[in-house]
């Protein structure tokens, strides 16, 4: 069978799953298969060169698949996170793991773990595969407002308000 | 919530503790007489976590200062206030200048407990007994009200620098807390950059970037120890 083949049966499985046992309990069972994967040592006997993009791989593919399975059934959905995901990766919106830190905190998401943007954009991207279309749409708006020169503006937005007044 | 926040909230005309307070008060022409305030209008949602838990605000502003001008009869608003959302909510935190005036007894009308920050430093352990006299004051006037200390915490001092006059006046303090009755935590919240930083971003302490392992703790576990408290 070919990758192309493999990887199409794989999202399609994947989409099943999520539709029949939600996003939650799909991503944890993930979790844990990789976790078992890692302690029996199967990455440790991979090439060094393509682990990092195994790595990256796996939770790339989840997202998408996750996407995928909502596009017929909820489109608008489905399109607003697509573009969101896109951004996201352009690093057009939320470009530092600060602002995805600052954003998870704006829009509910009490703990996001992971130290680099990469490992967090996925965690997010679950999270916001959890919300309602009204929800998203005006949470992601939120997204724009957030960047580090907006940080450094800080207070001095205010003190000039303060004193426009 | 961020200053950028904040600012955004004022421009789209988002109301503050300074509406609760002048609801009433007689308006100009442009306006039309007086209405009443909807406490759900006053009130911002800052975020909703997937959890459950949330915070809610109502801002405040500069133009607070000018309802001490006329303070007359507005004292029993916040209260008011507060008795229609109370039950929404497990903790509601009133932040008020120590200074006696209509707002802190305002304060003292809706509030079971009274949370003291002070600064380990001779103007506070003048100030201290000041604040006893107003609750006791208070509490003649209305004798039906069980507000009380729930303690007093010491913050914003340099931690592991502490001057012998700071030690004096925490020394003030704590004797003058004995008198009174009043706990002292045992947990103090020491002065570091990172709660600045947390306000300029809108960010919770813990997960402002770059705040050191042990200000979190610090803070945590003054948090561990204030909410039984109180009760929760």
């Amino acid at each position: 069978m070919s990758d192309s083949r493999k990887s199409g049966m794989l999202s399609d499985h994947l989409a099943l799953l999520v539709k029949h046992f939600g996003v939650q309990r799909v991503q944890a069972a993930l979790a844990k298969v990789s976790k078992e994967q890692a302690r029996e040592g199967v990455r440790a006997t991979e090439p060094v060169g393509s682990r990092d993009n195994r790595d990256q791989r796996p939770l790339r593919l989840t997202v998408s698949s996750a996407l995928e399975s909502i596009r017929d059934s909820a489109p608008e959905k489905y399109s607003i996170l697509t573009e969101f995901l896109g951004r996201l990766v352009n690093r057009q919106v939320l470009p530092e793991s600060q602002d995805i830190r600052h954003f998870s905190q704006v829009i509910g998401l009490k703990e996001i773990s992971g130290k680099s943007r990469k490992e967090m954009v996925p965690k997010l991207m679950w999270f916001l595969l959890e919300q309602s279309v009204e929800r998203l749409k005006s949470d992601l708006q939120r997204a724009d407002d957030i960047s580090e020169q907006q940080r450094r503006m800080g207070f001095s937005v205010l003190t000039d308000k303060l004193i426009d007044q | 919530m961020s200053p950028q926040e904040y600012v955004k909230y004022l421009n789209q005309g988002g109301l503050t503790v300074h509406d609760i307070f002048e609801q009433f008060t007689p308006t100009g022409t442009a306006s039309g007489s007086p209405k009443k305030l909807d406490p759900l209008n006053a009130i911002h949602s800052r975020v909703e976590y997937d959890d459950g838990s949330l915070l809610h605000i109502v801002p405040s502003r500069l133009e607070l200062s000018w309802t001490l001008r006329n303070p007359h009869d507005k004292e029993t608003l916040l209260p008011r206030f507060v008795a229609k959302i109370e039950d929404k909510y497990d903790l509601i935190v009133i932040d008020c200048s120590p200074t006696d005036s209509m707002l802190t007894d305002a304060a003292y009308h809706c509030s079971r407990y009274i949370l003291v920050p002070i600064r380990a430093e001779f103007l506070a352990s003048i100030g201290f007994p000041l604040l006893n006299r107003s609750i006791q004051a208070f509490r003649m006037r209305h004798e039906d009200n069980l507000v009380e200390v729930c303690g007093l915490v010491f913050n914003d001092f340099i931690r592991g620098n502490v001057k012998s006059e700071n030690k004096l006046a925490r020394k003030d303090v704590i004797d003058q807390a004995v008198k009174y009755g009043w706990y002292v935590f045992e947990n103090d919240i020491p002065h570091s950059d990172s709660y600045f930083k947390a306000a300029r971003n809108g960010m919770p302490i813990a997960h402002t970037k770059g705040t050191h392992r042990k200000v979190k703790t610090e803070f945590a576990a003054f948090a561990n120890e204030f909410f039984p408290r109180i009760g929760l």
